[in-house]
C-alpha cells in the first residue's frame, strides 16, 4: 500500500449550480475545474428521482434520459491547471429535479461532484420582470427619487415660465382690447 | 413677476442640490471594508495505488491503511465506488472508519471530512480497507495473478 503517494488533486467550484426557468428553455451555468498539471477528465452526471431534494450520493442512480432532461456538458476533457466549463440544460417537463455533476481523473481513484438543483415551470418570462424590480438595491432607489424628484421641479418650474410669460402677454392683450 | 420665476428657480435649485446630495450621501464618508470572497470549492486528494498481499477465498486480507485530504472549503462525503467493473472478488472490499467499527461493504459505505480550518488548508481523514473474502462461497479454480480494478473515491458537498 502506497498510503502517502497522493494520485493528484481536484478542485470543482461552485459546489451546487441552480437551473431556474421554464420548461424547453436552455438554461446555462458555468463552473470552474481545477487540476494538478495536465490531466485528462471524465464527466458524467446522476439524478435523483423526480422531487428528491436530499443531498445523499447514492440515491442518484438515474440518467437525465430518465427523467427527460438534457444536459450538454463536456464529457471527456484535458485540463492544464484551470478551466471554466458551461453546463446547460433542458427539460421537458416541469418539476423539482436534483442532480449530480460528476468529474474524475481519468486512471485515477479521485473524484468529485457538485450538486445540481432544477425546477422547471411552465411560467411566461413576466415574473422574472418582477422580480428584478423587487430586488432593486437602496442605494439605486435613493438615486431614482432624487431623479424623480427633479423632473416634477423642472416640469412646474416650465409651467409657471409658460404661465407667467403667456398669461401676462393674455392680460396686456385683454387690457388694451 | 420676473422676481417671483427668479424666486421659484433658485428654490428648485436648492431642492435639487438637497435631493442629489441625499441620494449620493451613503457613497461618501462611509468606511469600507474589503476582501475576497471566494466561490465554494470541493477539492481531494487520494492515494493512486493499494496493493493487497496474495489471498484466497475464506481468508481477510491484512489491514490497509488509506489517508483521503479534504482540500475544498466546505464538509464533505466521500463514496468509493467500482466504475466499469461486473460482479467479482473486489465487491468484497471492506472499510471502518474506526477499529472498533464492524467491516462495511464497499456498496454501502461512506464517510464524511469536515472542511480544513483555513481557506487553503488541508484536513486529513484515515479509513482503513480490506478485501474481506471470508464469506466468499464460490471456488477459485484459477490463480489471478495481479487482478485489479479501478476505485473511485466519490467526494460530494454534505
Amino acid at each position: 500500500m502506497s498510503g502517502n503517494v497522493f494520485a493528484g488533486s481536484l478542485s470543482m467550484s461552485p459546489t451546487q449550480i441552480n437551473f431556474i426557468g421554464s420548461t424547453n428553455e436552455k438554461i446555462c451555468n458555468e463552473i470552474t475545474i481545477k487540476t494538478e498539471g495536465s490531466k485528462n477528465l471524465i464527466g458524467e452526471d446522476r439524478w435523483a428521482e423526480k422531487g428528491e431534494t436530499r443531498r445523499k450520493f447514492l440515491i442518484h442512480n438515474l440518467s437525465s434520459n430518465d427523467l427527460g432532461l438534457g444536459l450538454n456538458y463536456n464529457e471527456i476533457i484535458t485540463i492544464l491547471n484551470k478551466t471554466n466549463l458551461e453546463i446547460c440544460l433542458e427539460g421537458k417537463n416541469s418539476g423539482n429535479y436534483h442532480g449530480l455533476l460528476l468529474y474524475r481523473i481519468d486512471s485515477n481513484p479521485t473524484g468529485v461532484g457538485i450538486w445540481m438543483n432544477v425546477s422547471l415551470t411552465n411560467e411566461n418570462s413576466f415574473t422574472k420582470f418582477t422580480g428584478k424590480v423587487i430586488g432593486e438595491t437602496k442605494e439605486k432607489s435613493k438615486i431614482n427619487l432624487a431623479l424623480t424628484g427633479s423632473l416634477i421641479l423642472t416640469t412646474i418650474f416650465f409651467f409657471l415660465i409658460f404661465r407667467l410669460r403667456y398669461g401676462g402677454r393674455k392680460k396686456k392683450n385683454s387690457s388694451n382690447q | 413677476m420676473k422676481k417671483t420665476i427668479l424666486t421659484f428657480m433658485i428654490l428648485g435649485m436648492f431642492v435639487l442640490s438637497m435631493g442629489f446630495g441625499s441620494a449620493l450621501e451613503s457613497t461618501n464618508d462611509n468606511m469600507t471594508v474589503r476582501t475576497n470572497v471566494l466561490q465554494s470549492e470541493i477539492s481531494i486528494s487520494v492515494p493512486n495505488e493499494i496493493i493487497f498481499q496474495d489471498i484466497t477465498s475464506g481468508y481477510l486480507s491484512e489491514r490497509q491503511d488509506l489517508d483521503i485530504e479534504n482540500t475544498g472549503t466546505v464538509d464533505i462525503e466521500i463514496t468509493p465506488q467500482l466504475p466499469n467493473y461486473a460482479e467479482g472478488i473486489f465487491d468484497y472490499l471492506a472499510f471502518q472508519e474506526i477499529l472498533s467499527d464492524p467491516m462495511t461493504a464497499i456498496r454501502f459505505f461512506s464517510f464524511e471530512i469536515m472542511k480544513p480550518e483555513n481557506v487553503g488548508g488541508t484536513r486529513s481523514s484515515n479509513i482503513y480497507m480490506y478485501l474481506d473474502l471470508q464469506e466468499y462461497n464460490e471456488d477459485i479454480v484459477t490463480d489471478m495473478i495481479d487482478h485489479e480494478a479501478e476505485v473511485v473515491f466519490w467526494a460530494v458537498p454534505i
